[in-house]
């Protein structure tokens, strides 16, 4: 607390036009996402065929100056993210316990993917914003930093998620609609969850979370950033916007700022769309080899995506059933 | 409850979570009623450190966590600031849910939640409740500039408060003073293209737009607060005391004159404009009123209290007005006097007590007239049953000391204050405007603790809250319920404006907060 006038207020005066000038933000935070909520209801706006595309035609992604100044022009402000963001190491690694299981690697980040569909399926029930998915989908990954799967059941887990994601972007979601929607989506009795399930479970999860409920999302900054890049066609900004859904199938939003992700999926779409975007991100003062990190493991997912197939999955939980 | 995994032991402090229990803290008195749940001062015993633990209502909650509790957590998580309280963490309290109701299923997972903060000494109501109290201009200075501070800081982090007022201003010893209590705030987008609930901000400061139905609306609301604020400061007591919302709206209107496509462009389509439309014209008459105010100071409440939420000032501009930058200065926080430390729920209940002391002391003396001393105090039953009683035993002769002890508010007490609060709620509306020409002799509050004032001494000498503004322990309407938890004061709300009895600190919210969080608010 150090009220400026101790000084001489006049001399401030004096120097400055405008006497008070207020930290604003949040030092290690960028500014709330709650504006730029995407108001759209939730839709399967997957880009997977399209990005397909770009690798069966085997289009070569444009090379790009790895060396760049600093983030501090980008048009939107983007302090680092900082204590929240997590290493990929720390995010690839499987419980103890699920591994006593036989949980492999492959099967955790199988599961979570399935559990991010099954979270947007049951948005798509209960018809909350795709912010609210986004959000759920981020509180599923983020507990299963944590916890495992044997203690804290994925088929749980994830319309917790849901549940609580729906309250905290104030969507809220009746607990007993979930359950109403779980047993229309799934016949299989390992689904089957009631009211005070979710409500237990809600209590873990905020637990798990440590409290922390804001999530940014690279919604926002996409599209100030197409307007920026005078991409902001239909075209481009469906393309987009269906490139950073899918984004939520993989940890990308645990492990890098989602300005990034946002640029990663524009540079996606740019290449597949034949747009030249080099001059406009050469003036970004991003690292570009963290966009180009990014953008080759959204890649790399579309391109292992039809290998995720509905057996692998529930083999995979089927070993969480299983008694060691 | 998971077990611990084989090769762990169950014996952790907690196995399976990540919060601290609440055993981790003593608690020490109640300090306060927050929006959904009792507030405690409270030690960490293994470092000594004195906290306040904000208990999170989980009773009555069939949607789980409450909303209310993670608009809140959600918001502090993100503010840092240092004229914002600090949320430091939560805790649990442990083991299966065996709590006050003592029901043993439900939905609950554990006996209660608890946000803990760091401990402020005072809010400011209760610091100028204080007898005795007089703020000096560098001071209000100081508060008003750091209330500023915090609110911009809110407001370009796209958060709304949306209860500003004295009790929610928390006060410590070094003079700082922080925003606290954003169970009512949210987010908002600059847009301002959200519909939002109209039926938030303790009634006495909110704003005209609020009151005439709009559902747009920006960090203008919070402005209007601060401005009420910044009157009550300098006047010595609040300045919109209205009872319900057709009452607030006109007295807004007496002093800042009704609002027209004129002053207010739009204001005719705002859903209640033609309901409460005045009967008669009435202009305004803010600057006559406060005539006796510092040049500077008026100039700047004319900006907050500006009806138009569009041409009202900003937090900002509000901080570089020439008010902040001439003598004299605002002080340095730290050169504030010590005080011991005062909560509005303190000095509140306090009077309240006292109040019902000499209640029954009367009627006592009525029908054995040789004990009218020495009774003690009533408690409301099932209000303050937790309440050690220690500081308060003092309180019990006809003539009890005012205040003296620790006096605590933190978040906001409950329900119409009714009869203990500074100012009666029912009796002398439309004092003090109605009768310009007394200035701040307070019209209708008759002996009230604040003698006019003149420049430079905001507080008069003559502050001992004797019975003059307490109405004789009549109280008012709704005086009797007190700030019970929950206290269905309001308990339908038909139409957009149920009728409510006004108190300090009565949120229209009130009681049934927790009851319609679905719905009401989006």
């Amino acid at each position: 607390m150090t009220p400026r006038s101790e000084s001489s207020p006049r001399q401030q005066r004096r120097s400055s036009q405008r006497r008070f000038q207020p930290a604003a933000r949040p030092s290690h935070r960028r500014r709330s996402t709650t504006s730029g909520a995407p108001k759209a209801v939730v839709s399967n706006n997957s880009a997977t065929l399209a990005v397909a595309a770009i690798l069966l035609s085997g289009a070569a992604l444009p090379s790009l100056p790895s060396q760049w100044r600093d983030a501090s022009s980008l048009p939107v402000s983007q302090p680092v993210e900082g204590k929240h963001l997590l290493d990929q190491e720390d995010v690839d690694m499987v419980n103890t316990l699920d591994k006593e299981k036989g949980i492999t690697l492959e099967d955790f980040k199988l599961i979570k993917m399935h559990m991010a569909s099954y979270i947007l399926k049951l948005a798509q029930q209960v018809k909350v914003r795709q912010r609210v998915v986004a959000t759920a989908v981020t509180y599923m990954r983020r507990v299963y930093t944590k916890k495992s799967m044997t203690e804290y059941d994925p088929r749980l887990v994830a319309p917790t998620c849901l549940y609580l994601a729906s309250k905290a972007e104030e969507s809220t979601v009746q607990a007993r609609l979930l359950v109403f929607y779980i047993k229309k989506l799934y016949a299989d009795e390992k689904y089957r969850y009631e009211i005070k399930d979710i409500l237990e479970m809600e209590m873990k999860v905020l637990e798990a979370l440590n409290y922390y409920l804001v999530v940014y999302h690279p919604y926002r900054s996409l599209s100030p950033l197409l307007q920026d890049a005078g991409l902001n066609d239909l075209n481009m900004t469906q393309l987009t916007w269906g490139l950073v859904n899918d984004t939520y199938k993989m940890d990308l939003i645990l492990v890098h700022p989602p300005h990034l992700i946002a640029l990663a999926c524009i540079y996606i779409a740019s290449v597949l769309r034949d747009k030249d975007t080099t001059a406009w991100f050469e003036e970004l003062r991003v690292d570009m080899n963290v966009v180009k990190n990014i953008s080759m493991e959204i890649l790399d997912f579309y391109e292992s995506h039809r290998m995720f197939t509905e057996e692998r999955i529930n083999a995979a939980l089927q070993k969480l059933t299983l008694r060691p | 409850m998971a077990i611990a995994a084989p090769g762990q032991l169950n014996v952790n402090e907690s196995p399976t979570c990540g919060s601290r229990s609440v055993d981790c803290f003593e608690k020490l008195e109640q300090i306060g009623e927050g929006t959904y749940g009792q507030v405690y001062m409270a030690k960490e015993i293994k470092t000594g450190e004195i906290v306040a633990l904000k208990k999170i209502r989980m009773d009555n909650e069939r949607e789980g966590f409450p909303i209310t509790a993670i608009r809140e957590i959600k918001i502090l998580k993100k503010l840092h600031h240092e004229n914002v309280i600090k949320l430091k963490e939560i805790v649990t309290s442990p083991g299966p849910e065996k709590d006050e109701q003592g029901r043993p299923d439900g939905n609950k997972y554990r006996g209660g939640i608890y946000m803990v903060f760091e401990y402020m000494d005072h809010d400011l109501t209760g610091l100028a409740d204080r007898p005795g109290m007089r703020f000096t201009v560098p001071q209000i200075k100081c508060y008003m500039r750091q209330l500023l501070t915090g609110l911009h800081y809110c407001h370009v982090n796209q958060v709304l408060h949306r209860d500003i007022k004295g009790s929610n201003l928390l006060i410590d010893n070094e003079g700082n003073l922080k925003l606290a209590d954003f169970g009512l705030a949210r987010s908002f987008s600059n847009d301002q293209n959200a519909n939002l609930t109209n039926r938030v901000i303790t009634l006495w400061y909110r704003p005209p737009e609020l009151l005439l139905g709009t559902t747009k609306y920006g960090p203008a609301v919070d402005m209007w607060s601060v401005g009420c604020i910044f009157a009550e400061l300098l006047q010595g007591k609040p300045i919109f005391p209205g009872k319900d919302e057709p009452e607030q709206l006109n007295k807004i209107y007496e002093l800042c004159g009704a609002p027209t496509e004129i002053n207010w462009p739009g204001v005719s389509k705002i859903p209640y404009y033609n309901k409460f439309m005045p009967t008669r014209p009435m202009k305004r008459r803010l600057r006559e009123v406060f005539r006796h105010f510092d040049h500077h100071a008026l100039e700047l409440l004319e900006k907050m209290l500006t009806l138009d939420p569009a041409q009202r000032i900003t937090a900002k501009d509000a901080l570089d007005a020439e008010y902040f930058w001439t003598d004299p200065l605002p002080c340095d926080p730290k050169s504030l006097p010590k005080y011991e430390s005062s909560h509005e729920f303190q000095t509140k209940k306090k009077r309240q007590q006292q109040r019902q002391n000499e209640e029954m002391a009367k009627r006592q003396k009525m029908q054995h007239p040789q004990q009218h001393s020495r009774l003690p105090p009533i408690q409301q039953p099932g209000q303050h049953g937790q309440m050690r009683s220690g500081p308060n035993q003092q309180i019990h002769g006809s003539q009890p000391p005012v205040a003296a002890g620790p006096t605590h508010h933190y978040g906001k007490p409950r329900g119409p204050s009714g009869g203990p609060g500074r100012y009666p709620p029912n009796g002398n509306q439309g004092g003090g405007y109605n009768h310009p020409n007394r200035g701040g002799q307070g019209g209708g509050y008759g002996t009230g603790p604040y003698p006019p004032q003149g420049r430079g001494a905001p507080y008069g000498s003559n502050n001992m809250p004797s019975g003059g503004p307490r109405g004789g322990g009549g109280g008012g309407g709704g005086g009797g319920s007190g700030y019970g938890v929950g206290a269905p004061n309001y308990p339908q709300q038909g139409g957009p404006y149920g009728g409510s009895a006004a108190g300090r600190g009565s949120n229209m919210m009130g009681g049934n907060r927790n009851q319609q969080q679905y719905g009401w608010q989006q």
